[in-house]
């Protein structure tokens, strides 16, 4: 143990982890205590929750939504006038337009001016004798009764554009820092009651210049105060926000999980010719090892560790993976998808980290080095090796390229013979080759349960990948409905709606449901035959003689384009289907098995065709749940 | 019940008889005449330290950056194009932005573990340059790049600009206002080059900025050109790796003919196969409880717009330091102009990776020693160089500290031009403070050595 704590390696190990848990547990506390947020518009300020009570039509999750004018109750004359001229309107004017405080022209929110009152900023005190429904009461007076009126068409949207235009540059995209010149540095936009935001446009402050005016008006300023509120609580979906301080603390981040990394690497070259090895304990004489002097002289083994560890990596790895899964399925939670998949990686990783460091045989291998013939190497002394590490090793260096197995107790190794492959003749190299993977074999395989378990955990985990390709898309809809609508006039490629006098000479039109004329599904190929009798059940789809069917060919979904005017067919030019429309589209050549759908057609008022309704079967080539 | 179908099945594929293996052996040589080939590289000697896991960091960094990468092209869409932004993060619903930024909030937003996957894309590359500058030290402190090992260090080197090139690339593509920030720097760099300046920007970015044209060229070259480089660049590193065999620091039985350490089968395989697991696993604990880039608050980029705390991921960020440090140099030359922006932002990189890209021809040339070497010397070992590379190590870490003067100053409240000051001072004396003390330090250890040795 002496010997470990002097070791450089031992040391920069301890430093490394005290370091990295050093930022790791206050992360963790951190997040533990803020937990971030899944849904990113979700900001419960003590404001928002106080605009809800106050206002019904303002949602406490979405204090971004546009309160529309006149969907607030009407206060006036109730107790927030009274408490408005009571304790507002002295600083603030009889109508809010300013008098020693600043205008209230934009505080069109209730949100806004709940939190200013709760809190207090700038010269204004706060009013802490307020009972929450008082609070609400003057909030939504000042929002419906004081404000201007434009001010409450403002959205977040617009402040997120006025924000990054106007007040990111100093204050940071998040709003919490931000540096300029001289070291006056902007406050935590946190800190503060957005109102006050509103209060600083308008008045300025210290170094801040006065936005209201010319710059913002008061729509603007509503805006942009509504978009401090948002980032009171800045949506974090993607987890622990490192303070909001951009690339630097995350590449900083990156250094200590570079440092987490580098505790494994300390760790899986622990005992393998790093720290504490066999080969480096020399004469230290610990652990009753001699140390390797002769070549193909045995080391002493290593006890194998036990198989506990490895097991419940795995264990932990099968556990992950579940919970990916059912968190994927569940929703899209970041934290939760994250950290159990990271889980099944690192169960994963750590049993066959720890199979390979300490269930395999301790073995060492000596080899050689490719070397040209007569090159130069340096001698021991001038590289400042230790002269010890030449001797005995000549013979082994001169044997050729192949590894020479220095050791192992319990594996069947061939023993001293196998480093004479170069010279062995040719027929042996299999039965060489064979008892080297009967070898390697018998290490993995001599914990039965083990391996079963590693090839169980491993499958687990290689299925739950899977579940990523559901993101890829939305599920299908079943293809079972189109953009027709009852009463959808029928238009032209271009958009023109066709009247009843379409069509007089013969042929036929293309046609799209009425602002749908992208919509592939809805393509209807439009004919004017009145020779030919309609369907049983569907004498009332074709007004005048005017048919109308799906131009999707239910075979492998071309369109169908050809017409044919003699025979009264439609013809797809892919594989040949001919339908009938004598006979209601029905087959009658070629691979498609199913008629085309024929959509039901009107003429209204106006002498325009339309949809009665969209199609009753589904349009184009067969599906496994067609008919369910 | 499966369960021991299962193990039975697979006691019946491993617990073969002898035979059994000779006989697949004898039919992969018959096959392949590789058997002797195989056999001696299934004994492939792996040296263990734990410095030697910087690659294999590296190696798996760029595995999980490939799977995320393409998981993620599903879904980006490289194009400038306007759109609306119609989605469900309210903040910026109805704000006008370039496709591009919008399949990005989509991915973010409406993809299911679209979020973790991007951040776990993001932190691997920010990891693997990480690792990439250590080995990089690794191997100079420890005289790793000598003979015959010259050719794979100018490998690695091409690497790690490949690297951080992708990576300032990918830093570009969601075209959000950080991205768009970095693209307007980077044109005003190119611009800044004498004689050609002004064309080379406008053939790379394809007119004057902003253009629409940039993301599809940008999206091009990340994921396909320089990740193709990298992999080339990477196969011929680990292929000279596994001829030349690893280098070992030096101990008993170990000497520049012979290499002593682990087998590649069965433990190196599966120790470094568990490696691998244990990086995605920390990646992914990463990517899915640490925020990275949240492209949401940054807003798309517009370029009237801005935003404080403006840096480029870190790889970049020494660049960054230099670009604020250095005073307005600008110079005129008969009626031509040499801006200011040139020295710091194309001078200084070039400077230091031609240095780096020489340098084992250097020390060669100045030891006059070129013979080859498997065994790693100790920074002891070499005071002189151990000092140079402090000293360079202290250069490039305050240019990067400096490249966050503002963070620092905003969050220690300190007084932003005075921390300027004192870090241009620092830059230009720390770096020969500390190689000259190094050396003083090193080299009396080293004397200590050899005196006892002697002794």
């Amino acid at each position: 143990m002496a010997r470990l704590v002097h070791s450089g390696r031992f040391l920069a190990l301890l430093l490394v982890a005290v370091v990295a848990a050093a930022i790791i547990l206050p992360a963790a506390v951190r997040a533990a205590s803020s937990s971030p947020t899944a849904t990113p518009l979700a900001s419960a300020t003590p404001a928002a929750t106080l605009a809800s009570s106050a206002s019904p039509s303002t949602s406490a999750t979405t204090p971004a939504t546009v309160a529309s004018p006149g969907s607030t109750p009407a206060v006036s004359g109730g107790p927030g006038a009274a408490l408005y001229a009571a304790n507002c309107s002295g600083c603030h004017g009889d109508h809010g337009q300013g008098l020693i405080g600043p205008s209230q022209q934009a505080d069109a929110f209730p949100g806004l001016v709940a939190g200013m009152v709760v809190r207090g900023g700038i010269q204004m005190p706060a009013f802490p004798q307020f009972t929450p429904a008082q609070v609400a009461a003057v909030s939504t007076f000042v929002a419906t009764q004081i404000a201007a009126p434009a001010a409450r068409t403002a959205t977040v949207a617009d402040g997120g554009v006025l924000f990054r235009l106007y007040c990111s540059g100093c204050h940071g995209s998040a709003g919490r820092f931000g540096s300029v010149s001289q070291g006056r540095n902007p406050p935590s936009l946190a800190d503060y009651p957005a109102a006050e935001a509103l209060a600083a446009m308008i008045i300025g402050r210290s170094n801040m210049p006065v936005f209201a005016g010319t710059t913002l008006d008061v729509r603007q300023q509503a805006a942009v105060a509504l978009y401090v509120q948002t980032l009171q609580a800045p949506p974090s979906p993607g987890g622990w926000g490192l303070g909001y301080l951009g690339p630097v603390t995350e590449g900083l981040a990156a250094f200590f999980g570079l440092c987490a990394l580098l505790v494994a690497a300390v760790w899986l070259a622990w005992g393998k010719g790093g720290v504490g090895s066999d080969l480096d304990a020399g004469s230290d004489g610990d652990a009753g090892s001699d140390g390797p002097t002769t070549t193909g002289g045995p080391v002493a083994p290593r006890s194998p560790g036990a198989g506990w560890p490895a097991a419940l990596g795995l264990l932990v790895a099968i556990g992950g993976s579940c919970g990916f899964v059912a968190f994927f399925i569940a929703g899209n939670d970041s934290q939760r998808i994250g950290g159990t998949l990271a889980l099944a990686f690192l169960g994963l990783g750590f049993a066959l980290a720890y199979w390979g460091r300490d269930l395999t045989s301790d073995e060492v291998v000596v080899g050689s080095y490719p070397l040209p013939p007569g090159s130069a190497v340096a001698v021991a002394g001038t590289t400042g090796m230790p002269a010890a590490g030449m001797t005995g090793m000549a013979a082994a260096g001169t044997t050729g390229q192949s590894g020479v197995s220095a050791t192992t107790s319990d594996s069947p190794a061939t023993g001293g013979s196998g480093g004479l492959v170069g010279d062995s003749a040719s027929a042996e190299v299999p039965a060489a080759l064979g008892d080297e993977l009967a070898r390697s074999a018998a290490v993995l395989t001599r914990r039965k349960f083990l391996t079963t378990l590693l090839v169980g955990a491993a499958g687990v985990l290689g299925l739950s990948q899977l579940v990523l390709l559901a993101s890829l898309g939305p599920r299908s809809r079943g293809l079972r409905s189109t953009a027709w609508k009852p009463g959808a006039r029928l238009v032209t490629f271009d958009g023109r709606p066709i009247t009843r006098d379409a069509l007089s000479g013969g042929g036929m039109i293309v046609a799209f449901p009425e602002g749908h004329t992208d919509a592939a599904d809805s393509q209807i190929a439009l004919l004017h035959l009145p020779d030919i009798t309609a369907q049983p059940g569907r004498e009332s789809w074709s007004p005048e003689g005017f048919f109308a069917y799906s131009r999707v060919c239910t075979h492998a979904g071309c369109a169908v384009s050809q017409y044919e005017d003699e025979t009264q067919a439609l013809l797809c030019p892919c594989h040949q289907s001919t339908f009938d429309l004598r006979d209601g589209c029905r087959p009658v050549a070629g691979p498609a098995a199913r008629p085309l759908p024929q959509l039901a057609l009107a003429i209204n008022a106006g002498g325009f065709l339309v949809a009665q309704h969209d199609f009753t079967q589904p349009i184009g080539p067969g599906f496994w749940n067609l008919y369910a | 019940m499966p369960d021991d179908r299962l193990r039975r099945s697979l006691s019946n594929a491993f617990r073969l008889p002898r035979d059994r293996y000779r006989r697949v052996a004898r039919w992969l040589d018959n096959t392949t005449g590789g058997g002797g080939l195989l056999r001696q590289e299934l004994r492939h000697v792996f040296p263990d330290d734990w410095s030697f896991f910087f690659g294999e960091i590296a190696l798996y960094c760029f595995v999980i950056l490939v799977i995320t990468g393409i998981y993620m092209c599903l879904f980006f869409k490289a194009s400038a194009a306007p759109t609306v932004y119609l989605g469900h993060y309210r903040p910026l619903y109805g704000v006008h932005m370039s496709e591009a930024y919008a399949s990005v909030m989509h991915l973010s937003f409406d993809v299911r573990a679209g979020l973790v996957i991007r951040q776990v894309h993001h932190w691997a590359a920010l990891v693997f340059a990480a690792t990439l500058v250590f080995h990089l030290f690794r191997m100079f402190f420890t005289g790793a790049y000598r003979r015959p090992r010259r050719l794979n260090w100018v490998i690695g080197l091409s690497l790690l600009s490949m690297v951080f090139i992708n990576g300032v690339f990918g830093y570009s593509l969601p075209d959000d206002l950080l991205s768009g920030t970095g693209l307007r720097i980077a044109y005003s760099i190119t611009q800044s080059m004498p004689l050609i300046g002004p064309n080379l920007a406008s053939l790379l970015f394809g007119g004057d900025f902003p253009t629409t044209g940039l993301i599809p060229r940008i999206y091009a070259v990340h994921i396909l050109l320089v990740p193709a480089a990298i992999a080339g660049l990477l196969g011929a590193h680990m292929g000279l790796l596994w001829v030349q065999r690893h280098t070992q620091y030096p101990g008993r039985a170990r000497s520049h003919r012979v290499i002593v350490g682990t087998p590649m089968v069965p433990a190196y395989a599966l120790r470094t196969t568990g490696y691998f697991f244990l990086i995605s696993g920390v990646l992914t604990a990463m990517g899915g409880f640490f925020q990275i880039n949240p492209v949401w608050l940054y807003g798309p980029y517009q370029a009237w717009d801005s935003t404080s705390f403006a840096q480029p991921d870190w790889y970049t960020g020494w660049l960054e330091g230099a670009v604020r440090m250095t005073p307005a140099w600008d110079i005129h030359i008969g009626g031509f102009l040499l801006p200011g922006l040139f020295w710091p932002a194309a001078l200084l990189p070039g400077i230091i990776m031609g240095f780096l890209f020489t340098w084992p021809w250097l020390d060669a040339a100045l030891l006059r020693d070129d013979d080859f070497y498997n065994v790693l010397q100790t920074p002891r070992d070499r005071p002189g160089r151990t000092a140079i590379g402090a000293g360079l190590l202290t250069f490039l870490t305050l240019l990067l500290l400096a490249g966050g003067d503002d963070v620092f100053a905003s969050v220690f409240h300190w007084n932003l031009p005075t921390l300027l000051s004192v870090m241009q001072g620092l830059t230009l004396g720390l770096p020969f403070v500390v190689g000259g003390l190094v050396y003083a330090i090193f080299r009396h250890r080293h004397r200590a050595v050899v005196d006892e040795a002697l002794s």
